[in-house]
């Protein structure tokens, strides 16, 4: 088991909450804003010596005319050498990261892992520093031609792995047309393409589990390698409606993958989703998808294969981001369509509310996942199934009906790169549960 | 999970006290500034929002749109962020997530009224916020905020 996949951080620090909550309350209301005094080149003052023409009697005399500002350019390499390299290559490169510590108790759970240790996640009260991530976010603009790369180490284990999360390219026809091409996040619900790797954007210490990543357990697919299109178009007084649709390879053999170079099946994964957004800040949204997953050998004749699966998914989404409100609720509903075999549901959502008082923003977030009682063949393989002895393990939602997630924190932005969020969380399979205090930094810059 | 109920019950207070308090006034004092080529006159402020933040991203003269920002709390980013009813840390992290998530130009970075009235006048997509004592050459004007 990837150590992603547990998410298992913590710690409760009594005086960095004290801290926050000091900045918070010492946070002034923002002033007004007051206007810099005139530029004195509004009024230019004649130079000394300098003649004036006359003015004829009775007439206004003329206002002096201003010289016209220098044009604004590029930093210059005399002064900005570093960024005048960067203009000229038209190329932003910039680093997220987090670090942190995290105490996790789950006496009565044990995870199931892959680790070269095992102990890590044997059952018990366990505490643990990480920084296993580091993020270089990359982005162009040429013309109407947008870039954007982003490149991830993370931990595999305690050894880093490197992965292109986002390589996608994009051309702006209109507001109500622009194409895109790459691998980029699936146009899913609200919280799978607002946030991407960098976890300094997130309120939360990490994501809700139905959209986590393909390697760390996600539900919902989470990239599309592929192509797509998305629009805005205004409708008046109602506000505005955005559409993205999306079609790329769909999920590899090996769930936990991406299909990044070779699609493993023909038919392709379809994706649609509708918003709208009648006022400022309010996404009213609906998603449509269909995927075909590739059916998986078995290695031994001892495991079945797992056959050719229909995946077909619905979800709705409405968030809120205004007034210093952040509110997010997702569902979705998930169909399992396996050659040869009964049809599985899963259900499942989750609700993120967050409210920023100066930089403090205290949060809650629960989340819920039904899985089918007869077990669902892609989400809760054993190790004693083709994926699972592909994989080496057996998924956290195996052997269970109901998982929930419940956390509650605050994220304090002490500086406009650093984020200081403090968590406690609580993480149930059935009847077990497990309890995870988390501090982390997460940066960028 | 009494203390999870009662967080959420609190959390909920406050989203309907936000949503129910009044916008603060604007002070006058600046002017949104765009190139002499787009012919937009006047902004709603949702309007003003979603070019600040990517939901716009070509003016009706075809070019596409250019945000110029000053970071930090200087007065020409507090008064964009009251226009929009956020604060400037919050209006720059938009901004910053909106570009991390590919849906907003990178925005030029200014440092002063008269580079916003330089850079308005030297790029056809452009939008800044100047103060309104920097004279406005022709090749740029400013936009009525309603």
């Amino acid at each position: 088991m990837r150590p992603s996949c547990f998410l298992l951080f913590a710690a409760a620090s009594v005086a960095a909450v004290t801290h926050a909550r000091s900045a918070a309350c010492a946070e002034p209301a923002p002033p007004l804003p007051a206007a810099p005094p005139a530029a004195a080149a509004s009024e230019p003052a004649p130079a000394a010596g300098a003649e004036t023409p006359p003015t004829p009697p009775g007439s206004t005399p003329a206002p002096p005319i201003a010289a016209p500002p220098p044009a604004w350019g590029p930093p210059s390499f005399a002064s900005d050498p570093l960024g005048a390299v960067a203009s000229a290559a038209d190329l932003t490169l910039k680093m997220y990261g987090d670090t942190g510590y995290a105490i996790r108790d789950h006496a009565n759970q044990p995870w199931p892992t892959a680790m070269s240790n095992p102990n890590v996640y044997a059952p018990g009260v366990w505490n643990s520093f990480f920084a296993p991530r580091l993020d270089l976010f990359g982005s162009a603009d040429v013309s109407r031609l947008a870039f954007l790369t982003e490149v991830m180490f993370e931990g595999l284990g305690n050894n880093i792995g490197v992965d292109i999360e986002r390589i996608q390219v994009t051309y702006l026809v209109a507001n109500w047309l622009r194409l895109r091409a790459g691998r980029s996040h699936l146009a899913f619900g609200y919280y799978n393409d607002t946030y991407h790797h960098g976890n300094f954007f997130e309120l939360t210490t990490s994501r809700p589990y139905s959209v986590n990543f393909e390697d760390s357990c996600g539900i919902i697919m989470s990239h599309n390698v592929g192509a797509g299109f998305d629009g805005t178009v205004d409708v008046g007084g109602a506000g505005s409606i955005r559409y993205d649709f999306d079609v790329g390879n769909g999920r590899a053999a090996d769930v936990t993958a991406v299909a990044l170079q070779y699609a493993e099946t023909n038919p392709k994964s379809v994706n649609l989703r509708l918003r709208w957004m009648p006022i400022d800040g309010l996404i009213l949204g609906v998603n449509g998808m269909r995927d075909v997953i590739p059916p998986l050998a078995s290695p031994t004749a001892m495991i079945p294969n797992r056959p050719t699966t229909e995946e077909l998914v619905a979800g709705a989404h409405a968030v809120y981001t205004e007034n210093h409100v952040l509110l997010d609720i997702e569902g979705f509903a998930m169909r399992h369509n396996p050659d040869g075999a009964p049809s599985t549901s899963i259900t499942g959502g989750f609700a993120e509310v967050g409210y920023t008082i100066g930089s403090v923003t205290p949060y809650f977030r629960a989340e819920y996942i039904h899985f089918p009682s007869s077990g669902d063949i892609i989400f809760q393989f054993t190790s004693n199934s083709a994926e699972g002895a592909l994989v080496g393990y057996q998924a956290i939602y195996t052997g269970f009906d109901s998982f929930t997630d419940l956390r509650a924190g605050f994220k304090w932005v002490a500086l406009p790169q650093l984020a200081v969020k403090l968590e406690v969380e609580r993480l149930g399979r059935d009847a077990m549960d497990q309890e995870i205090a988390t501090v982390k930094v997460a940066f960028g810059f | 999970m009494g203390r999870t109920i009662a967080l959420g019950l609190a959390m909920s207070l406050g989203i309907v006290t936000a949503l129910t308090a009044s916008r603060p006034a604007i002070a006058a004092g600046f002017v949104v500034l765009v190139n002499a080529a787009n012919p937009i006159v006047e902004l709603s402020r949702t309007e003003l929002k979603r070019a600040v933040t990517g939901g716009i991203k070509q003016w009706d003269s075809g070019a596409v749109v250019q945000l110029g920002i000053m970071p930090g709390d200087v007065p020409e980013t507090q008064y964009l962020a009251t226009l929009l009813g956020s604060t400037p840390r919050e209006l720059l992290a938009r901004i910053q997530e909106q570009v991390f998530k590919g849906e907003l130009r990178r925005p030029a970075i200014l440092r002063s009224s008269a580079d916003c009235v330089s850079f308005a006048r030297s790029v056809q997509g452009a939008i800044c916020v100047a103060s309104d004592a920097e004279p406005v050459p022709p090749e740029a004007h400013a936009v009525t905020i309603r």
